[in-house]
């Protein structure tokens, strides 16, 4: 009972990691990410690799959707040019993706706010 | 976006993935952009980041540019001119410079228009430093421009200085920028100066209304004005892309295409 209030009764950080609960996890993920190396090569490693890079990237997107404008203009200039060193599948729909998740993370980020208002809808009536 | 919308109805559409992926770049990404941009770019911090994103990228452009122009291309973009990029990009033994981007004609069009607009937000600038990094950004954009090769390019500059220059209503900087480009289409249209340099005589020949690319671009506009009169909505949006070129090679319209 008086554990749970105490702070010096509980485990933090990499403490837990001395607890069997975070370890199982952590074999199953390195079994997983073993498996897919081994069996779909070297693409999987270095997506395996990108992929917390991605996540980090979409959790600051997601806090600042602007980002998503500025990483537009950069892919716009590096995008084309990199198609030249190396295949890159599907690089096109990267700028799609990340302007629906920058319109995504703009809707959930505004969702509970006034938002706001009808001064974009104005300003594109006007642009057009 | 409703042209692009709509053109899904034309008959001639074969193939609705090359429709699909046109209509991304032709329509999607223009009207996603602008209100984001909108609605997002809404502070005039996060409006300088945004310049200030643009214009390391154009100086990086800009100094790719000059690399080509001086060192020469390296392996991939000799195997990227090998493979048929050499019949636009290699003129009179010359590389028209195309930087790290898609095309020597994309690269001219950015750089010129980012020339314009960073040495146009150097004059409203008061910080030194900020004023000397747009105006460095902005005179490597033009001399980009110069180095591509695209004589198309050369009009943004003229066209967008005279429009800053109509819109400031001050008579004395519009009098003085009205002379320098009268200066500036004078120097190309009527003098030989600098003709020996490869950059400016290729220029030089966008003001020639006898040039022998410009005659074969009026007559490929007339074939194809007689060509499209029976098309009311036109062929049909990608026809001419890489993709749609490969499905469609049989199409009239894709002898015309520039890429």
């Amino acid at each position: 009972m008086l554990s749970s209030n105490n702070p010096f009764e509980s485990n933090s950080g990499s403490l837990r990691l001395g607890s069997p609960r975070f370890y199982i996890p952590l074999l199953i993920s390195c079994f997983i990410a073993a498996w897919l190396v081994s069996t779909k090569g070297l693409a999987a490693g270095i997506a395996l690799i990108v992929l917390p890079f991605i996540i980090v990237y979409l959790t600051f997107l997601f806090q600042n959707p602007v980002l998503g404008i500025y990483t537009v203009g950069i892919l716009g200039f590096v995008i084309l040019g990199t198609t030249r060193y190396v295949e890159v599948p599907m690089i096109g729909i990267s700028i799609d993706s990340i302007l629906v998740l920058s319109f995504l993370a703009f809707f959930f980020k505004n969702f509970y706010e006034k938002g706001t208002g009808d001064r974009p809808v104005k300003m594109l009536l006007c642009w057009h | 976006m409703i042209f692009g919308l709509l053109s899904v109805a034309n008959p001639e559409i074969k193939n609705y993935t090359i429709w699909l992926s046109s209509f991304r770049t032709v329509s999607m990404y223009m009207l996603l952009i602008i209100i984001l941009s909108l609605i997002l770019i809404n502070t005039e911090k996060r409006l300088y980041y945004f310049f200030y994103i643009w214009a390391i990228f154009s100086i990086l452009v800009s100094l790719k540019g000059i690399a080509q122009e001086s060192i020469g291309v390296d392996a991939w973009e000799q195997a990227w001119l090998d493979r048929g990029a050499y019949k636009t990009h290699l003129l009179f033994g010359k590389l028209r410079v195309f930087s790290f981007l898609s095309d020597a004609g994309q690269f001219g069009a950015n750089q010129a228009y980012s020339g314009v607009v960073f040495i146009i937000l150097s004059f409203a600038q008061k910080n030194l430093v900020r004023k000397f990094f747009f105006l460095f950004a902005g005179i490597l954009g033009i001399y980009g421009m110069f180095l591509s090769g695209t004589r198309g390019a050369i009009s943004v500059p003229l066209i967008g200085f005279m429009l800053f220059f109509i819109l400031k209503r001050n008579k004395i900087i519009l009098i003085s920028g009205a002379v320098m480009m009268v200066v500036v289409f004078v120097f190309f249209k009527y003098t030989m100066i600098g003709q020996d340099n490869q950059q400016i005589r290729r220029m030089r020949t966008a003001f020639d209304p006898n040039d022998a690319s410009l005659q074969t671009r009026l007559a490929n506009q007339r074939t194809l004005s007689v060509y499209l009169s029976s098309r009311p909505i036109g062929r049909r949006i990608g026809t001419c892309w890489q993709k749609g070129a490969e499905n469609s090679s049989q199409f009239f319209s894709c002898k015309y295409c520039n890429r």
